[in-house]
This record gives structure tokens, sequence and C-alpha cells, in this order.
């Protein structure tokens, strides 16, 4: 099942990446002269989203999928709290950079766009976020039974790796935003 | 003299039997011999001709007539050597395995304040008798009457030392077929109690049978009684008579046979006699209870649930002739090979991967429904055990007492059996299971030991009761020496006892008593009391009786069990014994489940604001869902203009 679900998530971003990439004409770099700033406040924001990433990838993937145990104790709760966090920080940052991040071309009266690099791993992580958290959410709820939960749970586990290469592709990309 | 019958020797029956003898002592008849079958799911009627233990075939008529051997009758067609390395036989059988921790025999003493858990299997926390220097008599005296024979009643007759004790006039517990297998309750399973108080163990079968009854007590004869010239009693008025079985001649019909009501499968009722769990005190709900009260009546309990969906205890806990019964635990073994038969709780109801059969591994056996334990989150099923939350007393604030068949011999009729009865078993105690470090949750029965012993170098070795009183000198021996009117101990008597142990202890040997959790000693002259290795509860997993879904744990939701004030994590456990009650503290149960304190009041309290956090989850994650919408539709729209652009 992990495989399958997998691929076709793989399969999904794939043709994600495909699109966005042919939504980015070479017309656009012509009629996009500058970036976007940055503000202090967005920055925490992001600051906060990387810093949930991360600790969510230590209890989740290192303490738990790596080792094999079930998470449980102070990493579940950990998880717990900053899963929730994430799922705050790609709500305001899709409020406020969505617009800048659209993958389409720029036109009169669009807002200043950040570079593609940034822009289509940005859409990754709202997706694969969304997947996590709803899966999350639904599995707090007295829904699904046990082959549901597992279910949920090996989707909630994929989504959540699968999100640390758009994560770490932006962060990247963040940091090289103002670079030429 | 067994075949001389007041009219000369029977010499076709003496060689008929000098023949069964031989060959049995020949070895390996059970084994070789091919056994009739019927191969049908209809019993085989048992109408049978009764044997006595040294072949004989038994006549209503003969006055001499021996009691009946289930042995010699059952071994005509059935190899009652194997049998007897069964779960209820194998006791003593070093080469057995012991398996999880089961039920011990508990040695209870009143008058010295003894209840410690006695065993020959090798269960961490329990005593082997000999260590106290208990026989296979006395263990049959004290417990024998719920002992289905075999074991401590037969191996005076193994070749193996005993011990002491009257075998030659009491003759051997056989191992008794028909204490499982009667169909019907004319087999009496409390008739052994009185019988073994009256020595009289060869007749038991017989007895309990309603095939006759035994005149005379073996318990009257002298000790230097020789069973060689039993016959001889007849002739001299002197001479001290054995006990004379007298037959029901009704019983038998004209060919001297007998019909035996057998069923392969006992009904729960026999099995009942031996392991009847029964609450002692209230049981309420996630109140502080009054320990002492009475309990509720046995009218008010619904029982297990699987019998009453119309299952038998020997539907799960099965057994081949081998009589290897299942216990039913998970990563059991039987006869030393995994059990591959899928008969625990998971695996009936979800199947299992290490079953050889196909439907087996589906799970749903005998009906068994797979549960959907919706919105359960999977974590729960790796850290507790079925039991956890389904079987034995609702947990409250304050574990219950419990009563069981083997500790307080109920079965058995008794007027004074009160809830405060010796021994104190503490129930539900949730712990790993087994006792083992990592193992999930389970819910087990804990008996805090008490007995007094000699510690030397910091070990503790147990004194048995009578050592106790004679050690102590008159300190325990005006205690009143009764089950139902014992007097705790405190700390006063304890340290008169100790004094006066001290005065005869050897050299190197510290008197010390165990209770409560503690061991206690002098120390100048002053009672102290620490904690040590000695006095930590014995403890074994309990899974009946198991409750419906609908009154499980987590029933009425996460907080069942995840609040801050639950008995799950926040009960306790007291540490009481037969000591006075301001000597029993309250045990925190979070120790037993060796989990963090600090997490679990966290955790607790985390689920106050639970419903709070999902709201906030639902609502985060329907923006979140929207917004992202919103941008697939513009997107999707200007993908669409686009197009149409450059179709134009």
């Amino acid at each position: 099942m992990n495989t399958g679900l997998t691929i076709v998530l793989l399969l999904l971003l794939t043709l994600f990446i495909w699109g966005g990439i042919r939504f980015l004409g070479g017309r656009e770099r012509q009629t996009q002269p500058r970036r976007p700033r940055v503000g202090l406040g967005q920055a925490f924001i992001y600051s906060l989203m990387i810093l949930s990433v991360l600790m969510l990838a230590l209890t989740g993937l290192a303490l738990s999928t790596l080792v094999g145990k079930p998470m449980s104790g102070y990493p579940l709760m950990l998880h717990v709290g900053f899963g929730g966090l994430l799922i705050v920080c790609l709500v305001v940052l899709l409020m406020v950079w969505g617009d800048r991040c659209r993958l389409t071309v720029t036109g009169p009266g669009t807002p200043i766009r950040f570079r593609p690099a940034m822009r289509i791993p940005f859409w990754w992580i709202m997706a694969l976020g969304l997947v996590s958290g709803v899966t999350a959410v639904i599995m707090m709820t007295p829904l699904p039974n046990m082959a549901w939960m597992l279910r949920l749970t090996e989707i909630h586990r994929v989504a959540g790796i699968l999100i640390l290469v758009p994560v770490v592709w932006h962060l990247i990309a963040f940091w090289r935003r103002d670079r030429v | 003299m067994p075949f001389m019958h007041g009219k000369g020797i029977d010499w076709a029956r003496a060689i008929a039997a000098c023949a069964l003898l031989f060959v049995l002592g020949a070895g390996g008849w059970c084994q070789e011999v091919e056994l009739l079958k019927t191969h049908s799911r209809s019993p085989y009627v048992h109408r049978i001709t009764l044997y006595d233990a040294e072949g004989v075939a038994i006549s209503p008529e003969d006055q001499a007539a021996k009691p009946y051997s289930p042995s010699a009758t059952c071994g005509k067609c059935h190899p009652v050597g194997a049998v007897a390395g069964g779960w209820h036989f194998n006791e003593l059988n070093p080469e057995a395995d012991s398996g999880r921790p089961g039920e011990p025999w508990i040695l209870v003493d009143p008058r010295t304040g003894t209840q410690i858990a006695l065993s020959d299997r090798h269960w961490p926390g329990s005593w082997r008798p000999e260590d106290l220097g208990i026989t296979p008599w006395e263990m049959i005296h004290r417990f024998g009457r719920h002992q289905p024979g075999g074991s401590y009643g037969t191996i005076a007759f193994g070749g193996e030392a005993a011990g002491g004790g009257r075998w030659p006039m009491s003759g051997p517990l056989e191992i008794d077929c028909m204490a499982c297998h009667a169909a019907t309750q004319e087999h009496d399973q409390a008739v052994r109690a009185r019988m073994i108080e009256e020595e009289n163990f060869k007749w038991i079968p017989s007895v309990a049978l309603n095939l006759g009854v035994v005149r005379g007590s073996a318990k009257d004869l002298p000790d230097d009684y020789d069973p060689e010239f039993a016959e001889f009693a007849a002739f001299d008025p002197n001479m001290a008579s054995p006990p004379n079985m007298e037959y029901d001649a009704d019983v038998f019909d004209l060919n001297e046979r007998v019909f035996f009501d057998i069923v392969r499968k006992p009904a729960a009722e026999r099995c009942y006699f031996c392991h009847t769990t029964r609450p002692a005190g209230p049981q309420g709900d996630f109140e502080a209870v009054d320990l002492d009260a009475a309990g509720p009546e046995r009218w008010e309990h619904d029982g297990d649930v699987h019998l009453a969906a119309g299952l038998t205890c020997a539907d799960c806990h099965r057994n081949g002739i081998d009589h290897h019964i299942v216990r039913g635990f998970e990563a059991e073994t039987l006869g030393g090979e995994l059990r591959t038969t899928a008969l625990s709780c998971r695996e009936c109801h979800y199947g299992s991967e290490i079953a050889d059969s196909p439907v087996e591994r589906m799970g749903g056996r005998l009906g068994a429904p797979a549960a959907d334990h919706k919105g359960m989150p999977l974590i729960h099923f790796e850290k507790l055990t079925c039991t956890a939350c389904h079987s034995g007393p609702m947990p409250q604030m304050q574990a219950g007492r419990v009563q069981t068949s083997l500790a307080h011999g109920l079965g058995l009729s008794e007027r004074g059996r009160s809830a405060d009865m010796l021994p104190l078993i503490a129930a539900p105690v949730f712990m790993p299971e087994g006792g083992i470090e990592g193992a999930p949750l389970a819910p087990h029965k804990i008996l805090w030991p008490a007995y007094w012993g000699w510690m030397r170098e910091g070990i503790v070795e147990p004194m048995h009761p009578d050592e106790a009183l004679r050690a102590a000198g008159q300190v325990l021996k005006d205690r009143p020496d009764s089950h139902e009117a014992w007097q705790p101990l405190d700390e006063a008597t304890i340290q008169l006892a100790l004094e006066a142990m001290a005065g005869g202890a050897e050299e190197g040997a510290e008197p010390v008593y165990i209770a409560n959790g503690n061991v206690y000693h002098l120390k100048a002259n002053e009672l102290v009391r620490s904690l040590h290795p000695s006095a930590v509860p014995y403890a074994w997993p309990l899974a009946h009786d198991v409750r419906p879904g609908a009154q499980s744990l987590g029933a009425r939701g996460c907080t069942d069990c995840h609040a801050p004030d639950t008995p799950f994590y926040f009960g306790t456990v007291i540490a009481e014994g037969p000591t006075t009650a301001s000597m029993a503290a309250a045990m925190p149960m979070l120790d037993f489940e060796q989990v963090d304190p600090t997490l679990t009041t966290l955790w607790g309290l985390s689920f106050k604001w639970r419903p709070l956090l999902k709201i906030v989850g639902f609502v985060l994650i329907g923006v979140l869902s929207a917004l992202l919408l919103a941008y697939l539709m513009a997107g999707l729209q200007r993908m669409l203009s686009f197009i149409g652009e450059r179709g134009e």
C-alpha cells in the first residue's frame, strides 16, 4: 500500500511540477523585474513552519518511522503540538504568500511574484500539509475503524515524509531568494 | 493381599493383574497400543467396567472391592501417561513450560499473619513449597481440595522422594478424569475436601462420582499400619481397619458395568469449581470504596460475555489428548512449541498470521466479531492488552478485592466467608503483562506477600508458619487461628515476635517480617521498615470476566482513562495484608504501570482541551482547504483562458 500510495503521490506531484513549469513561460521573466520583499512577521511565521517541520520530522520520522516503534509519550505530544502549529503557519503563509506564489503568468495588476523555485515547492508544501492535516484530524474523530486508522496513518506518514522534499527545496530557494 | 476376598485367593484375577502390571511395567504401553477411537463428533457412550488400582475388575457384589482407579479404568482406552503431562498435572515436572505467571497456591495462616505465593512452576515472586519445608503431603492437605489429582497427589508413588506423609494409608490422589469430564453434577467436586481431611485419597474418585460410600477413615489408622495386612483386619478385632468401599449396586448394570456420563469438552460449571473469581467488597464505579464491606450478590453479576453468548471455557481453552491446555495469551508455547492455533483474544477476533489454518488467519472464529474500535488510535493496541479495557472488575479509584477458588476455597460451603478473609488479593492492578518490562499493560490480580523469615546477607528466606510460631514463642500462639475471625497484626506484636525470634536466631540470621511491601526488622531495639525485593507483590494477569464492548474502558470516550482523575492511571492500590490498616500504604497505580507520572498528568490534562483542539484543527483545515480550492479554481480559470487565447 505504501508503494502504491507513494507512486500516486509522486505522479501527481510530477504533473503539478510539469504544469507549473509550463505555465511559467519565458515572458514572465521579462515582465517581472523585481522580487517581493519578505517582512519580519512573514519571516517569523516561515521560521515557525520550518521549526514545526523539523520537529515533526524528528518525532515522526526519526523516532517513529525509522526506529519502528509506535509514537507515544513526549514525542507524540510534541508531534501533535507542532502538527497544529504547522497547520496554523500554512494557513497564514497561504493567506500572505498565496497570490505571490501563483504559477500562472503575471499580468497588469497582479502582485509581484516570488521566483519559480519558491513558488513550485510552496504549493507542494500546501498540498502535502493539507493531506497530513486532514488525516491527522480525521484520526481524532470517532469515524475511522481500525482498518481506516491504518490507512490514514500510512497516508499521514507518506505525506509527512514527502513534504520534507519541497520544504528543503523551498528553504534553499528562500535563502537564495535575492540572488539572481 | 488384594486377591484374598475371604473365599481364598482368586488366582485368575491375580494372574491377570500380574500380567497387566508386567505390561505396564515394561513401559510404553500408552504409546504403543493403538487406542480405540470413534472419529465421530458424537460422544462415545461410556458403559464400562471399573478397575481398581491393581487392574482387577470391580464387582458390586464383592464386599472387599477396592475403590475404582481412574488410571486403570480410563487407561484401558486413553493414554493416561500422556494426560499426566498436561497443564493441570505437570507442576512438578521441571521440564514443563511454566509460561506466563498464573495463579499460585497461597499459603495462608491467620495466626502468624502469613499469606505467601507458592508454586513449583518458575514464576517470579513465588516460592517453591520445599523452600518452606512444605511436603507434597502438606500441599495436598492444604490445596488438594482444588486439584484434579496427580502432581503432588501421586509423586510419592512415582519413585520420587515425597518427604514424608501417610501415603501408604491414604493411597494416591490420582488424576480424577471425571472432575472435569463429567457431563452432569453427579460428580461432586466438593467431596474431595472432606475426603482429604479423612486422608481417604484413593477413594475420592469413587465417592465423588457417587458410585458408593466409603466406611472408615485412613486418618484413624496408626502410623505403623501396613496396608499389606489389611485383609487380616476382618479376623482381628484389635487390628485397625482400613476404610472400606461399599458400592451402590444400582449404579452397575447386569454386566457389572457403569454408565459414565462423559463429555469431551467440559461445561463451564466444571471449570468454575476451581476457577471462580468473586468480587469481595463493593465494585462501584470510580469511587473510593470500603474494602471490608460486603460484595455484590451473585445474581447481580452478568458473568463473562463469552459464556453469555453461548461459548464455554473449553471453546477457547482447548487441549489435545496431551492436555496441554491453551491458556490463551499471545506467543504461548504448548509442549515446548509456539502455539499455532488462533485462540488468544486478538487471534480469535482478528485472525492470526502464525496460524496453521487459513481460516484461522482470517479471524472471526466461532463467530467472534471483529470490533471496529472506531476512532481508537492504534497506539492503544501496542500499549494495552485486550483485557486491559475488557476484562475484570471495572477499575475504581482504589483497586478492589477479589476472592478465588484456589485461594479462598470457593466451591466449598462455608458460613464465615467475609470480604476481609485472607488472603487479600487486589484487582484490577494495571501493570506490564506478566511483569515483563515494556510489555503491554494488562490487568492483574496481586498479592502482597506477608510472612516471617530469616534475613541473611540481605536475602530473605521465608519460614513455615509452624516454624514462625515456634520461634516467636507465646507472642503468636495466643492469636486466633481462624479464617473467619483473624486479627490483624500490629506493630507492637510484630516487634515482640521479632524480639522473641532474635533470641533464638542463628549466627548471621536476622528475623524479619515481610508485609505491606516492606520488610520489618529490629534496629537498636526499634521496629523499622524498609523496601525489599522480597516484599514486592506477586502478580498474575487476569482475563475474565470479559465485559461487553459497551462496558469496556473507553466506551464513554478517551476520558475514561485520559483525565487527571481516572482510576486507570491515578487510582491506588492498598498494600494490605494481615496487618492493621494503618500499616498499609496506598501505592499509586502509576508505579505499577511504570509510566512517567508527569507525562501522564500532562496527557490527562491535555484531554480537557482536546475538544477545542479538534474544533480549531477542523477550522484550520477547512480554511486551508478553502483557500487551496480557491487558488486551484483561479489557476484552472487562468489555464482555460490561456488555452482559449491560444486557440484564437
